[in-house]
């Protein structure tokens, strides 16, 4: 199953199912992912989704010259690191952070203004589990000026 | 950010005024003008217009409770807010947990589509300080031209979210949606005058600074009469949205 969640300049957007789940990926995202950030200044927005082993989503979002950014992916516990690549706008793979030991950021600095896709994946765990494992994906972005 | 680094002054008399606020009756007249008041406020206290600031987050918040957005912007943010209007990063700190809970509740809700118009609103009021900012001065070399000219790539992404949003989950049509991606087709013409040209990026690693840098080329091609018509379909947009 795979999911695209808009990203924009100003506003977080956030996909929400169980009100009780999603107010626990809200504090995720604010309290532990933002960290993840730091030196970069947070952009302002949270994008965060309840997330199932073997699932995928993705995100597009502008990114402009003269900026540094720094990526950041986290998952919430029971959920294994999460898998993520970075794709520009003629389908080539610049980042895959399985080559990076499934790294949770990734620095770059555009030289030219770029839409780029970012592509999530909850790897399935060995943990025994009667069902998949759920939980919250947060994909945040810090920023700062060259 | 991107309209304060690349050189543009605050003007308040840009900002939609305050007292509109009442006009703003239907689901999306309220959704579209939250979102539009909530730039404004990024906007003012980007330039630390402190007092101007706790007003306009005042305005967000009666039109939030006009939504029933019950809790997004309650007592305790205001009086947080008013506790750090001297200090810019909580400031924009709480403009963005305040969009956040907004966001979040429509979405629990099943309110996706008032989402999506509310982003709408912000990001056309963006584009409208931006191209009202550049003025008279020539376009040519003008950082802020070439930004306002990048946002065709976020139009794509705006569109994506729109079409998303147009039926529910139980196949019908929101109107709102509708009649938005309609409103939008006039600044879809203005952008199809502007030409962006990305080339594919190589990605160069330095394992100093552990810094990507995405090597590519964007070429840009914006004539000032194409300028004009993207700056008046803007205007066009916004005012009838602001009302």
């Amino acid at each position: 199953m795979k999911r695209t969640v808009p990203a924009l300049l100003f506003i977080a957007a956030l996909f929400g199912f169980n009100p009780d789940i999603h107010a626990q990926c809200k504090g995720f995202a604010k309290k532990i992912c933002k960290q993840e950030l730091t030196p970069y200044i947070h952009d302002g927005n949270y994008n965060a989704d309840i997330l199932t082993e073997g699932e995928e989503a993705d995100l597009y979002k502008t990114f402009y010259s003269g900026m540094h950014y720094r990526l950041a992916v986290c998952g919430a516990e029971p959920l294994s690191k999460i898998e993520f690549q970075v794709i520009d706008a003629y389908k080539n793979v610049l980042y895959d952070n399985r080559n990076h030991d499934l790294a949770m950021t990734w620095d770059f600095q555009p030289e030219s203004s770029q839409q780029l896709r970012i592509v999530l994946k909850v790897p399935v765990s060995n943990k025994q589990a009667e069902y998949p494992l759920s939980s919250c994906v947060a994909i945040m972005f810090g920023f700062k000026d060259k | 950010m991107l309209i304060k680094s690349a050189g543009a002054e605050y003007n308040e008399q840009l900002l939609n005024p305050l007292k509109n606020v009442d006009k703003y009756t239907t689901n999306k007249s309220m959704a579209l003008n939250l979102g539009i008041y909530t730039t404004d406020l990024s906007f003012c206290s980007l330039f630390d217009q402190t007092q101007t600031s706790l007003s306009y987050m005042e305005a967000t918040r009666k039109l939030a409770e006009g939504m029933d957005i019950r809790d997004a912007i309650d007592e305790e943010t205001m009086i947080r807010l008013e506790d750090n209007l001297n200090n810019r990063d909580v400031v924009m700190d709480i403009i963005s947990e305040t969009f956040l809970n907004s966001s979040s509740y429509l979405k629990e809700n099943e309110r996706q589509a008032v989402a999506a118009i509310v982003l709408v609103g912000g990001w056309i009021e963006g584009l409208y300080l931006a191209t009202q900012l550049v003025g008279e001065k020539p376009i040519e070399g003008n950082k802020l031209v070439d930004r306002i000219a990048e946002q065709k790539l976020s139009f794509s992404i705006v569109d994506r979210m729109l079409e998303d949003n147009r039926v529910n989950e139980k196949g019908e049509e929101n109107l709102d949606i509708v009649s938005l991606i309609n409103d939008l087709q006039g600044l879809r013409n203005a952008y199809n005058g502007i030409i962006v040209q990305t080339s594919a990026v190589k990605v160069e690693a330095d394992n100093t600074t552990n810094v990507s840098t995405l090597k590519s080329q964007t070429k840009i091609t914006v004539t000032p009469e194409a300028f004009t018509g993207l700056r008046d379909a803007v205007n066009s947009l916004r005012s009838n949205f602001i009302l």
